[in-house]
């Protein structure tokens, strides 16, 4: 990219990086000041008040898609642009060694703070949520199995898991897959990797894998038994607002710091990945 | 339990699948599929254990913070084994 077209993007890139961020702190902060208080989340009350039907219809698109994604990806299409092409993942010992790796250490990153507690018996401190954007952009496909893959493990650990850890598996593969597929670069070394970065990787990964799970667990109602005003009122914003919060703060910082070391080894998945147009 | 019965099912289906895939038709795709499988198993695995010791779903504090232990290893492991198998591969 040019100077000039890179000097472009430094505006933008600020302006979304300040929302995100502030979006996050703010989220984090509601929660933790109305849950002290002993009301209801007004982030929660907030979404629970656009009301079912609307989550049902928003979250059965975020939904679909994802899962079309997940597969089209699993039987080695893709898309660039509008088209969509046949990819070629090696599948080899290293890109398994790659997905076990990023499964073993998300899984047990998630767990390993667990009872390090910032409300009792609502949430603890979970950094481990930063590495699945970072898995993916750096790893691409197979970072973003080992992502889900990780995810399943942490709900056997944490006692969650059950039929919805099924969306849990593939709404963090999304978290991953999105900013893998969506960023322009992945270096995280321009203005313009890192507007993308807080576009795609904190804000509309964390929307997205939050809506995706939220809405599986509601189809799922009659097996689950959550109730409706719980999966929309607090678990599909907790989500966002847990995933989004170190993802934005300090995901990025380790993106920058672990690119070039990835690159190094020529494990980018840029470096091997064909595509066949 | 019916449940569990349907995620061991799921995962013993992605192993056979990827087997099929990989030794049967050629495809590469496989090993991505016996993974992924043999993640659920595990996890699976995982569960009974906890489950077996009276330790799954129980607070960290009152477990005496097995779960986050069980991590760490699992982090160590990943870590140590992953980097030690890709520079294998890597020759």
């Amino acid at each position: 990219m040019s100077v000039k077209g890179e000097k472009a993007w430094v505006v933008p890139a600020a302006i979304v990086a300040v929302i995100v961020i502030a979006i996050s702190v703010y989220g984090a902060y509601t929660f933790y000041v109305d849950s002290a208080a002993g009301r209801p989340w007004r982030w929660g009350t907030w979404f629970w008040s656009l009301g079912r039907s609307f989550w049902l219809a928003v979250g059965g698109i975020f939904w679909i898609l994802g899962t079309i994604f997940f597969f089209m990806e699993l039987g080695g299409y893709t898309f660039k642009g509008l088209k969509l092409i046949r990819q070629r993942i090696k599948w080899d010992s290293i890109d398994i060694a790659i997905a076990a790796l990023c499964a073993a250490v998300y899984g047990g990153g998630l767990t390993v703070t667990g009872g390090l507690t910032i409300i009792p018996g609502f949430t603890w401190i979970r950094p481990a949520n930063m590495l699945s954007p970072i898995f993916g952009m750096l790893f691409g496909i197979p970072g973003a199995i080992g992502t889900a893959v990780g995810n399943f493990i942490a709900d056997s650990l944490a006692g969650y898991l059950g039929i919805g850890s099924i969306g849990g598996f593939v709404g963090n593969f999304l978290l991953a897959y999105i900013p893998y597929k969506f960023m322009k670069d992945h270096s995280m070394r321009s203005a313009r990797a890192w507007f993308d970065y807080y576009l795609w990787a904190v804000l509309i990964g964390s929307v997205w894998c939050a809506i995706y799970i939220s809405w599986w667990l509601d189809v799922l109602h009659p097996v689950i038994g959550l109730p409706y005003e719980f999966i929309w009122g607090f678990f599909c914003p907790f989500v966002v607002v847990n995933n989004a919060i170190v993802t934005a703060i300090v995901g990025g910082v380790l993106a920058y710091i672990l690119y070039p070391i990835v690159k190094q080894w020529g494990l980018y998945w840029a470096d091997r990945i064909e595509f066949e147009e | 339990m019916a449940q569990m019965t349907i995620l061991l099912g799921l995962g013993v289906i992605m192993i056979v699948a990827g087997v099929a895939l990989l030794y049967g038709l050629k495809r590469r795709v496989g090993a991505a599929l016996m993974l992924m499988g043999g993640g659920w198993i595990f996890t699976m695995l995982l569960y009974g254990f906890l489950k077996w010791k009276g330790l799954y779903g129980v607070n960290p504090a009152e477990a005496g913070y097995i779960h986050n232990i069980i991590a760490l290893i699992l982090i160590i492991v990943g870590l140590v084994g992953g980097i030690y198998w890709i520079k294998k591969a890597k020759g």
